[in-house]
């Protein structure tokens, strides 16, 4: 087993940490004072060939592979974990798209995604259901080559943003089935944005969905089949959102460290105390533990495997330790990390969110246990 | 035109640990990256392919994975590289360095231009290019900010301290570049991809080469690195001024003036 990464893998890492150093950097205090990712930063992403890496290429994707996708992730995510949700959202409408979409969908939707020009979002949470498909309310019906759909989406993350939208709808009552929308069109109204704790600037809205009116190719997949397509945009999401975590524990970390050697108590630093140094190791435990098991995860996906277990085994792991790690790392700083202007604040407020997006920790638990006891 | 960019890789951390029993620095595990001079040399020679035709071709001398910087290389866009790497060539120095990217310049034959960034970030010494410039008995044109190229004529702009010096050479000559020569461009994830994974790079060994074996590494160096150290910071020094607020400009103003920032 070799853990070294390749060539390759280094490069990328490094074009993607330039990338994020150059770009995302300057501007991520901002976008947290502001609550705002600039939209241009989607373009800028999609220039360098961010945004759709593991998608095919001959859909404006790379062909990257997962792994080199998680490794850029990484960097992408540890300025500010905000920004970077434009090359989750493009990877799981695109996969989504490319997986059980027409060849039609596919050259229309994707490329567009792959460059920034559209921004996907994925609309199932509703108001009464988070992860239930048998819960949806919201419906599909048939009016001659059209489909009609009628509902209310929470959580929409940039639902308010042009671009294809996969929507998840009831047909005939029970069959939950996955649709195309272009948002923003006529009968799609957006609420304002949530005023979030954390992670701010991600545009998360409700959407309704008010008699829109959408032509019957936007069908994605079969009638009945949204279950399956959820399925596998989720084990993609657990992978970025796995990710993330590790990438703000490791910035969380690396503030502490630099304040534990900074910082000064009767004339020596603090990261001489062994109260100190314990948390250090401790936070440090965690984001090494977390980051190989979900480059492990990641590198088990390109080899073809499924990773609907190993997703939420990694999911409910980093997501949590990651909050862990970055609790620790606030502890370090003492009363100065609880100010706004020390940025392990700001990832503080946002690594529990983790926890709860993408499938809780107990949807988690549930899944994990679902296939030790099956 | 045939277009040699001679490239090296260097640590790209702010901390690189020194071997405490050989002086030399701890590459290994270190972050590194093409050295920042080299880049623009990279850039200034695919801007001159694409006005003149031809092909670029990046020479490296380093221990194996110096091969991740030509990657990169060949993602931005040259067309060939080689990588010279030999458990012999270790203990090399500038002399040593020069002479055997001379040896590989050879063997690949013809060119009509060697570029060479102006220095590099961990030696610091700006003496491989003019060395290798030596070797190759050709013209050379140092820290060079802009380039032009007309027939078989190269005409240079050489920076100086106070302002530039225009300078012809007749092709092959060597240029080193300066950084305001351009602005090196950034691979997409696409190229480094392709650069990867069809991308060539031919490696070479002591044992390619026309070379005499004792020239060649710790042997061959005539300069030796007898201690290497981390700089110490200056420390600042700072002085409070006392007094009335007129009193307070006042020394301020001369204060400043003496140091020749103001007046």
């Amino acid at each position: 087993m070799d853990f070294r990464l390749t060539v390759e893998e280094k490069l990328i890492q490094k074009r993607a940490h330039e990338f994020a150093s150059a770009e995302i950097e300057p501007i991520a205090a901002q976008i947290d004072r502001e609550k705002h990712v600039p939209r241009q930063l989607a373009n800028k992403m999609g220039d360098v060939g961010l945004l759709g890496m593991p998608l095919p290429r001959k859909y404006g994707g790379e062909d990257s592979g997962f792994l080199n996708w998680i490794l850029a992730l990484e960097q992408m995510h540890y300025p500010v974990s905000s920004a970077s949700s434009f090359m989750n959202m493009t990877v799981m409408v695109g996969r989504g798209i490319i997986q059980f979409g027409t060849e039609e969908q596919k050259a229309q939707f994707v490329p567009p995604m792959c460059t920034g020009e559209l921004i996907g979002s994925w609309a199932f949470t509703e108001p009464s259901t988070g992860s239930d498909p048998k819960s949806l309310t919201t419906r599909a019906d048939r009016d001659g080559n059209y489909w009609v759909i009628n509902g209310v989406k929470r959580f929409n993350t940039k639902g308010n943003l042009d671009g294809p939208a996969v929507v998840f709808a009831q047909v005939d009552g029970t069959k939950t089935t996955a649709f195309i929308v272009e948002k923003n069109g006529l009968g799609y109204a957006n609420s304002k944005p949530y005023d979030l704790m954390g992670n701010l600037g991600t545009e998360t809205v409700d959407t309704r969905f008010t008699n829109v009116r959408i032509p019957g190719d936007r069908l994605l997949g079969e009638i009945g089949q949204g279950f399956n397509i959820l399925l596998a945009a989720a084990a993609i999401g657990r992978l970025g959102l796995s990710i993330k975590s590790v990438a703000m524990a490791q910035a969380a970390l690396d503030e502490a460290v630099k304040y534990a050697k900074q910082r000064t108590r009767r004339g020596v630093p603090i990261g001489s105390m062994q109260a100190i140094q314990w948390l250090l190791a401790e936070a440090a435990v965690r984001v090494e533990g977390s980051r190989w098991m979900t480059y492990r995860t990641a590198a088990l996906k390109d080899q073809g495997s499924d990773i609907m277990k190993e997703s939420s085994m990694v999911k409910l792991f980093a997501t949590r330790l990651a909050k862990e790690a970055v609790d620790m790392s606030m502890q370090v700083h003492g009363s100065y990390g609880f100010i706004r202007d020390f940025k392990v604040e700001r990832i503080y407020r946002g690594v529990k969110e983790n926890e709860l997006i993408e499938g809780s920790s107990e949807v988690q638990r549930s899944i994990i246990a679902g296939h030790l006891l099956n | 035109m045939k277009i040699i960019v001679c490239i090296k890789q260097v640590p790209s951390g702010a901390r690189v640990p020194i071997d405490p029993r050989t002086g030399a620095l701890v590459r290994e595990g270190c972050p590194s990256d093409i050295n920042r001079d080299d880049k623009h040399a990279i850039e200034e020679a695919l801007l001159l392919r694409s006005k003149h035709g031809g092909s670029v071709t990046a020479v490296t001398m380093g221990p194996p994975q110096a091969e991740e910087s030509l990657r990169e290389a060949l993602a931005m866009g040259v067309d060939e590289a080689v990588l010279l790497s030999d458990r012999d060539f270790a203990g090399a120095d500038t002399f040593v360095t020069s002479y055997v990217l001379a040896a590989a310049i050879k063997k690949l034959g013809r060119f009509d231009l060697i570029l060479c960034g102006k220095q590099t970030s961990d030696g610091d010494t700006a003496q491989v290019g003019p060395q290798l410039a030596e070797e190759l008995d050709l013209p050379q044109i140092t820290y060079a900010r802009r380039i032009q190229i007309k027939d078989k004529t190269l005409q240079a702009q050489r920076s100086l301290s106070d302002g530039y010096e225009v300078i012809e050479a007749q092709l092959p000559a060597l240029v080193t570049v300066a950084r305001e020569i351009n602005t090196p461009r950034k691979p997409t994830i696409g190229a480094l991809l392709d650069a990867c994974r069809k991308g060539r790079v031919t490696a070479w060994t002591a044992g390619d080469l026309e070379i005499d074996r004792g020239k060649i590494g710790f042997n061959g160096a005539l300069s030796r690195m007898t201690r290497a150290f981390p700089a110490k910071p200056k420390k600042r020094e700072g002085k409070m001024l006392t007094g009335s607020v007129q009193d307070v400009v006042q020394d301020l103003l001369k204060a400043l003036e003496g140091k020749h920032l103001v007046g």
